[in-house]
């Protein structure tokens, strides 16, 4: 009997499914492709690079959600490089290779992508408004394959105003500096909100289109002439490429502006009011993760900023012989030095 | 020799007359261990059950407590995180300007203040003690003078208006992001209120509060509005997808007020949890703190397991000493048993050894004294069966002598009536042979007479033509009688040779039947010639015989001739059927007439010899006799026969087709 249970014993270890323990199953590391309007690195010798830092935070996003680039997940970028007609092509491109999910910013970009591809997951680090630009059904069930976090830009044109207003209390013209290359809804958007707010305000607003980077100077001879009092700078890929030229001539020609993006006010802009870009792709990362786990891009609410922020740089007022009234300062989420 | 020597062997071997109580003594043992098993394993059972299922119920509502007290926890904290928004506004309702001026356009800077201490507050509004927008301001959208409406009948401005902070139910800002308006009276001084403080929250902040919670490993927290609308949850998505709890079945106690049910309930994932709630009355809100089932339950589960395992440690050792027990019982019981047993079976001087110091012991103790006087008897026994089996013998060889002896007698009886039935056969041989020898004799001695009285005629001189002829006559007369009877005496005698002893000289060879059958009838035809009977034959064409041909021949001549003399009256017209077939038996001969047939007192004696009805007109009675001898002796087969008065005859003969 004891010799039976031995081989009972025997037989039960030989049964067991060796070749079963659990292995990982060798499925194949999922690709990002990042599509980028910007470039990484500039070659413009008055612009500055936006393109890496937006990136990086992105990256950032993934390592903490516990994604190792090479190990886990692999990235393949497409820069645009300021040049939105490129967009569709670099689209077009990454869904050939292809990715499993589409990574970009800015309407044109968000556009350029669904153009490309119908069924890759498109995740937006930040557009304009997605309901309003025909992108999305709604925030909260976007349908389709484009999810992300949205602007809320255009919105933001009254309380830029006002805000322009309350540094400027006695201004009545304010030019209104945007892009021809932007996504024309956009533009669109913006302008009536500006120009609905500038009527609530009591100001008038001069609308100037810039069409190519050498244009600029000529945008901000036409203002001087318009006798235009402030600026708003609307936010595009354009001119956030070149911020730094537009800050610099707005300070020649001694245009107080408010910006649409702390990136403005950090080269050296006088106020901006917007949202934390950097944190929008930082969580951009976080849709990522959630579609690579499954989730389908139809059903993950669109997320609208958390944060809006009210910089403010002390060296540009005192240069324009501002000084900032007390509410302003008080609702200054950051004052540069 | 041989009964003694049976019975002794029986007795001894067990074997042969011993199996079934082989069983039996299992069974004692099996029955006394099941029954104490039963009973011990009963008890244990019923008790380890009680206590599991009491276990149980502790445990669940342990559980349920436990978890109700981390809902009250994570309540209490969204409650002061509303109550913190509410102090930080009431804050900004006691300002120093307030007191003396009222509400002023100077009010915007501490509206400005709020907005940037309350990031959660969108929008922040100053409303008059009418109702009117007073002032607004909001982190978004630009409110001007114009913008600003009366806002007299809304409910957080009549609410507010009365003295207590108001919170309005939840509502979703462009069907995405979850808000609730607080409103505060703005009182200058006790009791004069002289506006009101309405802010919009966006309440994507309590999605902080409750991100931050963590049960356990797999637990976390929820909030629902009065509605069953999702407020705040972990995964922020649901919120912003714009869920509705009702269909769930925690939420629905919840709204109507009951108890969570404590079993494990699903959640929007569909997964399995344990669900409590603590609920925040002044806002209407449900806040849920689940845990997946099996987390809930491990604990419960380890206890009902580790009680489980004893109840069945102690069930295997109570299984154990049952049987143990019950061997210490039953072994004695076994012992004596298969003693007796052996003892039964003839091993007499087999005595059984049981020490177990009680009742048993003194039970073997009885058996083995009753087996030592069993032992005695039976030595006695074998002498009286010796003594009695040598009186059998003698009474045997006494009654094989007499057996002998009668035997003899019988052969001797056999003997005698074979000499009697000689005697008589050779008395009738004799009679029979007597009667035409005689009439022989007689027309011998008329034609002597007539003969030497016609010479004397003839010599004398005296012969006339009519004594010629009467001469002639006589002579004709005298001699036909003479050749007639010395005929019949011839035929007698032929007969009774063939009856006597000599039927060997005969040769045996084989023949087939059918032709030698018509051979047969061919010789008989000078009989049948002076009938009209009609013989019928049913031969195997094929058929053919090993056999005696003369035997066969004389069967179907007397069997016939009996037809002709006994079945039918002289003009009677009949029918004689001849069948030989292999079956039934191999040879199967069947004879039948459709005649008189034969009378049932006759039917036994038919083949007796000298048995005839017709004695005086030619039957010698041997006829049937000599085909019975043939058939049996010569052909080795048998003959029987059918009939019945009126209904004609029958012969069966059997017989192989191979003569021995």
């Amino acid at each position: 009997m004891r010799l039976n249970a031995v081989r009972l014993l025997i037989l039960f270890v030989l049964s067991l499914p060796v070749g079963s323990l659990p292995v990982k199953a060798q499925t194949p590391i999922p690709r990002i492709g990042i599509l980028n309007p910007q470039a990484p690195t500039t070659t413009n010798t008055t612009g500055e690079t936006l393109g890496q830092a937006t990136v990086d935070a992105f990256r950032q996003g993934l390592r903490d959600l516990g994604y190792v680039e090479g190990k886990n997940i692999r990235i393949e970028y497409r820069w645009a490089e300021g040049h939105p007609e490129r967009l569709a092509d670099l689209a077009a491109e990454l869904v050939r290779l292809p990715v499993n999910i589409i990574v970009t910013v800015s309407m044109k970009g968000v556009r350029a992508a669904r153009t490309a591809t119908a069924t890759i997951p498109i995740v937006s680090g930040g557009a304009g408004d997605l309901v309003k630009g025909g992108l999305i059904d709604s925030l909260s069930h976007p349908g389709g394959n484009i999810t992300g976090l949205t602007d809320i830009n255009p919105d933001l044109n009254g309380k830029q105003l006002e805000m322009l207003k309350t540094v400027l209390p006695g201004i009545s013209r304010v030019a209104f500096l945007n892009d021809a290359a932007a996504d024309s809804k956009t533009t669109t958007l913006h302008l009536q909100a500006a120009q609905t707010a500038a009527q609530k305000l009591g100001l008038q607003l001069q609308p100037v289109t810039v069409k190519t980077a050498k244009a600029f100077s000529e945008a901000f001879a036409i203002m001087t002439q318009q006798k235009a009092e402030a600026l708003v700078v609307m936010l595009s890929v354009f001119t956030m490429r070149h911020r730094k030229q537009i800050v610099a001539l707005a300070a020649q020609s001694h245009i107080p502006a408010m910006y649409q993006g702390r990136e403005f006010t950090e080269v050296g802009g006088l106020m901006s009011y917007g949202t934390d870009r950097l944190d929008q792709w930082r969580r951009a990362a976080t849709y990522v993760d959630q579609i690579l786990k499954g989730a389908k891009p139809a059903d993950l609410p669109v997320q609208q900023p958390r944060k809006l922020e009210l910089v403010l740089n002390l060296k540009a007022a005192k240069a324009l012989g501002l000084a900032f009234p007390p509410t302003i300062l008080l609702q200054a989420d950051q004052i540069i030095e | 020799m041989d009964t003694k020597a049976r019975v002794t062997r029986s007795l001894q071997d067990p074997e042969e007359t011993r199996q079934p109580p082989r069983e039996r003594g299992g069974r004692l043992l099996r029955r006394t261990f099941l029954i104490a098993m039963l009973v011990v394993c009963g008890g244990l059972l019923t008790s380890g059950a009680v206590e599991l299922a009491f276990r149980y119920q502790e445990s669940v509502t342990e559980i349920g407590t436990l978890q109700t007290e981390m809902a009250n926890g994570v309540a209490f904290k969204i409650q002061q995180f509303v109550q913190d928004l509410e102090k930080t506004m009431r804050a900004s309702t006691q300002t120093p300007e307030l007191i003396t001026a009222g509400l002023t356009a100077s009010y915007e800077f501490y509206l400005v203040k709020l907005l940037g201490l309350a990031p959660a507050i969108t929008t922040i509004t100053a409303l008059d003690q009418n109702g009117r927008e007073h002032l607004k301001l909001s982190r978004v959208q630009l409110f001007r003078p114009q913008d600003l409406q009366d806002r007299s009948a809304d409910d957080v401005f009549v609410h507010a208006r009365q003295g207590v902070s108001y919170f309005s139910p939840v509502y979703f800002v462009k069907n995405s992001e979850p808000y609730m308006q607080i409103a505060m009276p703005i009182e200058r001084f006790a009791g004069n209120i002289i506006g009101v403080l309405l802010a919009e929250v966006n309440l994507k902040y309590v999605w902080d509060v409750i991100s931050q919670i963590k049960v356990g490993k797999t637990g976390y927290a929820y909030v629902v509005s009065r509605e069953g609308d999702l407020i705040a949850h972990p995964d922020i998505n649901l919120v912003l997808q714009r869920q509705n709890l009702k269909s769930l079945p925690q939420v629905q106690a919840a709204l109507s007020k009951s108890p969570t049910p404590s079993t494990a309930l699903p959640n929007l994932a569909g997964e399995s949890v344990f669900s409590s709630r603590a609920s925040i009355p002044e806002l209407g809100w449900t806040v849920f703190v689940e845990r997946m089932a099996d987390e809930a339950y491990a604990p419960l589960y380890h206890s009902l397991l580790r009680t489980a395992v004893l109840l069945l440690v102690g069930l295997g050792a109570a299984v154990v000493a049952s049987f143990v027990i019950s061997r210490r019982v039953v072994r004695p019981v076994e012992q004596l048993r298969q003693g007796v047993a052996r003892i039964g079976a003839g091993a007499l001087d087999y005595r059984i050894e049981v020490q177990t110091g009680d009742e048993l012991e003194a039970l073997a103790a009885a058996f083995n004294q009753m087996t030592a006087q069993l032992q005695e008897s039976y030595a006695d026994l074998e002498q009286k069966v010796d003594l009695r089996t040598q009186e059998l013998q003698s009474k045997n060889e006494e009654l094989e002598m007499a057996l002998h002896q009668v035997q003899e007698m019988q052969n001797q009886i056999i003997m005698q009536e074979k000499m009697v039935a000689l005697g008589g056969l050779v008395a009738g041989v004799a009679h029979e042979i007597n009667t035409p020898v005689g009439i022989g004799v007689t027309a011998a001695s008329l034609l002597g007479e007539q003969t030497a009285s016609f010479r004397n005629l003839y010599q004398d001189g005296r012969m006339k033509r009519s004594d010629l002829e009467t001469y002639l006559e006589t002579a004709s007369q005298s001699s036909t009688m003479l050749l007639s009877n010395l005929n019949r005496a011839a035929e007698l005698i032929q007969s009774f040779k063939q009856v006597a002893v000599d039927q060997s000289t005969e040769e045996r060879r084989c023949f087939p039947v059918k032709a030698y059958l018509d051979e047969i009838l061919l010789s008989l035809r000078p009989q049948l010639k002076r009938t009209s009977h009609e013989i019928a034959v049913h031969v195997d064409e094929g058929l053919q015989l090993d056999t005696y041909p003369g035997a066969f021949a004389q069967m179907v001549t007397n069997l016939v001739m009996n037809s002709l003399t006994h079945a039918f009256a002289p003009g009677e017209t009949g029918q004689i059927t001849l069948d030989l077939s292999t079956t039934p038996k191999p040879v199967t001969f069947t004879y039948s007439d459709n005649g008189c047939g034969i009378p049932a007192e006759h039917l036994e004696k038919i083949f007796e010899p000298f048995f005839t009805t017709k004695r005086g007109q030619g039957g010698s009675g041997l006829g049937l006799h000599i085909i019975y001898n043939l058939v049996t002796q010569k052909l080795g087969g048998t003959m029987h026969c059918e009939s019945a008065e009126g209904e004609g005859t029958r012969f069966v003969m059997t017989f192989p087709r191979h003569s021995p």
